[in-house]
């Protein structure tokens, strides 16, 4: 349902009220209105991936603790995500380029490189695609344990995320073939790089995260933490 | 000079150019299709106010059902129901949408805009809230209403203790609704932030819109916990998950099995959208009251910049204060400290408002008009709600205050002391720039005091009550408890604040017919709404207005206004904020400049208004089909193979067919 | 005032006495209400201003401290306000606009200075508190297990049962005096919270955490607790009771306890009933009575949350005060209603998911309901902390 929402603002946006009027009066900060949509729906975003990476860290280790196999560190491939979070990650410099050409009013360029970007948002969503099924052939499924459960729903909802990009994308490929997306619009693509770096930067953290932190060490430095703070508190509290 | 009640067209008169025509659209389908500011308000208004008035019968019920004990007026499980609608319609589906309708009906005035920034998703946004209301209201047809409480504890929302659809209910009309505000929240931000008339800087905003601006940047940020929340809740129920469930019961072996879950994950994921939530719902009515109030004192607000700062800090540490909804849940003696130490530092700018709104009626000429009478109102007892949520701020004393009538005592005369109040009053003092006739003052009065009076012999016997240990959410209480004295005073303190409404409606439909005309300007109000006709025409403003002053339309009608009292708050506003957010007095040059050129190229021929548009109901109605075909065909939707129920299928098109048909539409 | 008024034109006299007339007849009802509660809260045994325990005693200290400074900040801002609005009032004859103010930094500075002090005045002594309570918690001469159920408490004191297991008891909880207790609070199902207003209070009962009470009864006596966190159909009835007895009473209960009894048969078709009355047999799939054999109910966390095969222990029921954790009392005549419909009693309640209207005939509850209430030990039940008791609970009239 959120995922819906976030296409239907971003063309909402993509599209938006002020199109073609170039004598509008200037915005009283001087960014376009549809940016400074993009950059607040991105800091909404940001809680709600926040929220999906609390419930993620909490309950990480909780299927160790309870026994409940597969286990994170015998299941991911740390590798072979490395290589899709690459693909991802080139796919922003792709992003760049698809931008710059349409800013120099290059459409050849910005076709090419709009497919690019679709392309490899699409290796890395095939990747995911076959991440899931092998991880499902191993005996993880959403129902399995805490990790199938938070992992999925993760991963899950930032693949969603990576699919509207690409079907936002592809949009913009299909405009720019029929001419619809001229040297003054590139505030259209602008917008769809916003989203698309954005949700770069969060697979970012989520493969930190669920994937390169080695699983024991994280619950350990979290007690630390709340250890050192409950004995500073303590000892105000024993001050009075 | 000292008349208030101005005759009509009295106002200041910035109306000089001649007016362009734009033909005035009426009927259903104009209402349907509309992209108009104002109407959505007022769409956002008569919707709100009905929830309201149904929210209130839903109270009426709950309080007759506890005139005495044992009562058996209705079931237990009804009385859940009610309770539980009572809370989710009054803060969904009643006054935040009220709120929303203020701002969208006076933000864009109160800044010189035409409309909003993006008028289509403001449509959407209405058209979104329109039909996740309707979700809701629609589970008492389905006789399946949501009956675990507004903030649905996990595990009791999971299906092992609720089979039924109800919870589905109120999952997916929150989801629903959630859209709703997020869409309509961000298209406040970028209008507030980019559509200001020339020369008014942030710190020249009027109060009403920075509250608006800062509830927007709340509703933003806090509405995506609740989302997760909920689809966590939803994958839950139907897709196997634990992520609230620490145990299963396997019927086959007769056997507890741990699953890992953790119900305290809903409840901080709740609570971190719930307490900002608290604000959302009280910070619309601090700016009304600020509005209001130097307007009938006819003295301008009191510490203007540290009512703004007082504002952002109260947002800001309302996400840092939500554990003391769970002092109960054991969480340790530091986090409760800690939570406890935030919370009561947030009754500091929270006071400093009350000082500073009676500081502003200090030395002023107070004109006791009804929008007034509500807004003095809202300050007295708004600090006895202020006052004891200081007391159960501190988690020992919580530990009994929690879940008894304290709290229901605590949080009424803060959303009603508080948020209705204040939102009466802003109706009382807009109404006559809505529909361009006055409601009448003698018929005010007497609801005002009708409203005072069965308020507090409502909700000031509560506090009784949940000392003497009565807890919330009993639909029934013991007979020798002693406690029915309380409940019947309560009880019929309720009645009278029903019967409050009626006046209320009945000044509504009289003033409608044979109210006095308005006028531009009936207060002599400070802010740029009152510079134009009432109601204001399609376009607002013929011209976009300059301005040079913090309260413009004083500073144009009394001239010289700017003297003396300016050099100090300046340096009140430097030295709290440390560094410039609203700079010199002076319009910005540039700013200036464009206005003038823009009037002399005739910007009154130059009016772009956006076209009606129907694909806003579209898209919206595609949601709505979505989440109907999820409730109607529930358990169908095994993750993996995409076996959808038909009607989220249709609904999930219609979705597409409606963003695509937006996107691809010229917007004017 | 008067002078004032007589130069007044706008606002009618009048209507500003009816105005008077209502603020003050609804303040004077709020003060008068406020002394009766004052007066009225030791009678009440669920109002926590009548505090019973040092527990108590230190949150309304607390209390005691927050309320004289809520009240004094309360009557100064409500006079600064009512002072302003009557002082300022618009009297038609002004000649001018007021000064047009618009700040004074000192005082805003003063203003949010003042309460922060107060504020940290209250805050210093709760976070002590809170520290003290917690090491409350950490110590206890007897440790007492908590179990919430929809809709009643499962009571186990570990080790003092039979064969050194857990003694199990439901809905009334038995504490010696003057010893240090500590509930150990658990539930499989949903989240409850537990409170007895004059001795601690609320804790949550939450699946998967287990949280500690620790408190010192100090006088004999019935004290009356209740679930206060909603957890659906009957929230409401979901009460318990404390009776606090001298040592010896307490150990002379126990004992009784785990006094044997005559077994009978589980199986009503074939029973060889040698006490009980065959019609038990539907009764011993979720209930179990000590030093018998009806011993198949599901106990303590393993219960089933969800559905028949746990229910409340029937040892020694007979000297219970309630019925069904609160709803009814225990007299001969309300158990014979709530054995003919227990959804009648208690609508929701998961026994009534095997026992409907009719589901026992009346000579079956004719035989019942003797059985029951003889459950007692041989020398009657302990009547020390019965004395002062007067039943606040609802005496049953479905």
């Amino acid at each position: 349902m959120a995922t819906a929402v976030e296409l239907e603002r971003a063309h909402g946006a993509g599209h938006g009220d002020d199109h073609g009027h170039a004598d509008h009066p200037p915005t009283s900060t001087g960014l376009d209105h549809r940016k400074l949509l993009m950059w607040a729906f991105l800091a909404s975003d940001c809680m709600f991936f926040g929220s999906l990476i609390a419930t993620y860290m909490i309950y990480r280790g909780r299927a160790e603790d309870l026994g409940f196999a597969p286990f994170p560190s015998e299941i991911l491939d740390i590798p072979y995500t490395s290589l899709s979070a690459f693909v991802l990650l080139m796919s922003s410099l792709t992003m760049v380029l698809a931008l710059s050409a349409i800013q120099k009013g290059d459409h050849r360029g910005l076709r090419i490189w709009l497919a690019a970007t679709a392309l490899l948002g699409s290796i890395f969503l095939g990747g995911q695609y076959f991440e899931f099924t092998e991880f499902y052939h191993e005996g993880l499924s959403l129902q399995t344990n805490m990790f199938g459960a938070s992992f999925f729903v993760l991963t899950g909802f930032h693949g969603a995320h990576v699919t509207i990009g690409v079907i936002w994308l592809l949009t913009l490929l299909f405009l720019s073939l029929r001419g619809g997306v001229k040297q003054e619009d590139s505030l259209d693509v602008e917008l769809a790089g916003l989203y698309w770096h954005f949700v770069d930067i969060v697979w970012i953290v989520i493969f930190t995260l669920v994937y390169l932190i080695p699983y024991e060490e994280v619950s350990e430095t979290q007690t630390g933490a709340f250890a050192l703070l409950g004995g500073i508190l303590r000892s105000v509290a024993a001050i009075f | 000079m000292a008349s208030v009640a101005q005759p009509a067209g009295a106002g200041a008169g910035t109306q000089t150019v001649a007016r362009p025509a734009f033909k005035k659209e009426s009927g259903l389908w104009s209402w349907i299709t509309t992209v108009d500011h104002k109407r959505i308000g007022l769409l956002y208004g008569v919707t709100a106010i009905v929830y309201l008035l149904i929210g209130g019968l839903e109270a009426l019920v709950i309080r007759t059902q506890l005139i005495e004990p044992n009562n058996d007026l209705i079931t237990l499980e009804r009385y859940n129901e009610f309770f539980t609608m009572h809370g989710t319609t009054m803060i969904f589906l009643a006054v935040m949408p009220l709120s929303s309708a203020f701002f969208n009906y006076i933000v864009p005035l109160q800044i010189g805009a035409r409309d909003v920034a993006f008028p289509r998703l403001n449509a959407f946004s209405y058209w979104v809230f329109f039909f996740g209301g309707a979700i809701l209201s629609l589970s008492w047809l389905a006789n399946a209403a949501p009956n675990m409480g507004w903030y649905g504890y996990a595990p009791l929302t999971e299906r092992g203790f609720n089979l039924g659809r109800n919870v589905d209910f109120w999952a997916l009309g929150l989801q629903v609704l959630g859209i709703a505000s997020v869409a309509a929240s961000l298209n406040f931000i970028i209008t507030i932030l980019n559509m200001r008339a020339p020369g008014m800087t942030l710190m020249r905003m009027p109060l009403f819109t920075w509250n608006a601006l800062i509830v927007s940047i709340l509703i933003v940020m806090a509405f995506p916990a609740i989302t997760i929340a909920l689809a966590l809740l939803s994958f839950d129920r139907f897709a196997g998950t634990s992520f609230y469930i620490p145990y299963i019961y396997d019927e086959a072996t007769r056997q507890i099995v741990a699953r890992g879950g953790d119900p305290l994950l809903w409840q901080h994921l709740f609570w971190i959208f719930g307490h900002p939530e608290v604000y959302i719902l009280i910070l619309p009515a601090f700016g009304i009251i600020s509005e209001l109030i130097p307007v009938f004192s006819r003295k301008p607000l009191f510490g203007y910049a540290v009512m703004v700062y007082a504002t952002a800090t109260i947002a800001f540490l309302g996400f840092g204060v939500w554990v003391h909804h769970m002092f109960t849940v054991g969480l340790g003696p530091v986090p409760n400290s800690v939570f406890s130490a935030s919370t009561m530092l947030i009754a500091v700018p929270t006071g400093v408002k009350i000082l500073n709104w009676t500081s502003t009626m200090w030395g002023g000429q107070l004109n006791f008009t009804t929008p007034m009478l509500f807004a003095v109102g809202l300050v007295s007892q708004f600090v006895i709600g202020g006052i004891s949520g200081v007391m159960h701020g501190s988690p020992p004393i919580d530990q009994h205050h929690n879940d008894t009538y304290f709290v229901v005592a605590h949080f009424h005369y803060v959303l009603f002391g508080g948020s209705i109040f204040a939102l009466l009053a802003g109706i009382y003092y807009w109404f006559p720039k809505f529909t361009g006739r006055m409601l009448s003052e003698k018929i005010g009065k007497l609801h005002f005091w009708v409203t005072f009076a069965g308020f507090n012999i409502t909700f000031f016997p509560m506090h009784f009550l949940g000392l003497e240990g009565m807890p919330r959410r009993y639909g029934t209480y013991g007979e020798g408890s002693g406690l029915q004295f309380w409940h019947v005073v309560s009880s019929l303190g309720s009645y009278l604040l029903g019967f409050s409404f009626l006046i209320f409606m009945y000044n509504i439909a009289v003033s409608l017919q044979r109210g006095k005309k308005a006028g531009n300007d009936p207060w002599d109000g400070a802010t740029l709404e009152w510079s134009i006709p009432s109601p204001p025409p399609v376009y607002n403003f013929a011209t976009i207005p300059v301005v040079r002053h913090r309260d413009p339309l004083w500073e144009e009608k009394y001239g010289q206004y700017e003297g003396e009292g300016h050099t100090e708050e300046e340096t009140v506003e430097t030295t709290i904020a440390g560094f410039k957010i609203g700079e010199g007095q002076a319009p910005d040059e540039d700013a200036v400049e464009q206005a003038e050129r823009r009037a002399e190229a005739g910007d009154e021929h130059n009016i772009h208004l956006p076209n009606p548009s129907f694909w806003p109901v579209v898209a919206s109605l595609g949601i709505f089909l979505a989440a109907m075909g999820l409730l109607f065909s529930y358990p169908r939707i095994p993750i993996g193979a995409l076996d959808l129920p038909l009607l989220t299928a249709a609904g999930i098109v219609t979705l597409i067919a409606g963003i695509y048909g937006w996107s691809l539409e010229p917007a004017s | 005032m008067e002078r004032r008024d007589q130069d007044d034109q706008s606002p009618t006299p009048r209507r500003r006495s009816f105005a008077f007339r209502i603020v003050s007849l609804t303040a004077l009802a709020l003060v008068v209400g406020l002394v009766l509660v004052g007066c009225g809260g030791d009678n009440n045994p669920y109002s926590h201003i009548s505090p019973r325990s040092s527990t108590t005693r230190d949150i309304q200290s607390l209390y005691k401290l927050v309320f004289w400074m809520a009240l004094i900040v309360f009557i100064g801002v409500q006079l600064f306000i009512v002072y302003t609005a009557l002082r300022f009032r618009q009297r038609g004859n002004e000649a001018d606009r007021p000064a047009q103010i618009h700040g004074n930094k000192r005082l805003e500075i003063a203003w949010t200075l003042i309460p922060a002090a107060i504020l940290l005045v209250i805050l210093i002594p709760t976070i002590q508190t809170m520290f003290e309570f917690s090491a409350d918690a950490q110590e206890g001469e007897y440790v007492i297990d908590v179990y919430g159920k929809q809709w009643w408490w499962e009571i186990h004191y570990p080790g003092l049962g039979p064969n050194g297991g857990p003694l199990i008891t439901a809905n009334e909880v038995r504490l010696p005096e003057d010893r240090k207790i500590k509930l150990q609070l658990h539930s499989n199902n949903v989240i409850h919270s537990f409170w007895a207003p004059q001795l601690f209070g609320k804790h949550d009962v939450i699946p998967g955490h287990v949280n500690e009470i620790g408190f010192t009864p100090e006088n004999p006596g019935i004290y009356y607790g209740e679930c206060t966190e909603f957890c659906g159909v009957a929230h409401a009835l979901m009460r318990f009771t404390m009776v606090v007895d001298p040592q010896e009473e307490f150990d002379a209960w126990v004992a009784s306890y785990n006094t044997e009894r005559p077994a009978f048969d589980a199986n009503p078709q074939t029973g060889d009933v040698s006490e009980a009355p065959r019609s038990f047999g539907i009764c011993i799939g979720c209930h179990a009575i000590n030093g018998t054999n009806a011993v198949a109910a599901q106990a303590g966390l393993t219960g089933n949350p969800y559905s028949v095969g746990a229910a409340p222990n029937l040892t020694l029921f007979g000297c219970r005060d309630f019925i069904a954790a609160g709803a009814l009392a225990n007299t001969p005549e309300n158990l014979a209603i709530w054995l003919h419909n227990p959804a009648g009693v208690k609508e929701g309640n998961y026994m009534a998911l095997q026992i409907k209207e009719g589901t026992l005939t009346q000579e079956q509850i004719n035989e019942l309901v003797p059985y029951l209430l003889s459950l007692k030990p041989a020398g009657g039940c302990p009547e020390t902390a019965r004395q002062e008791q007067n039943l606040h609970m609802e005496q049953g009239e479905e």
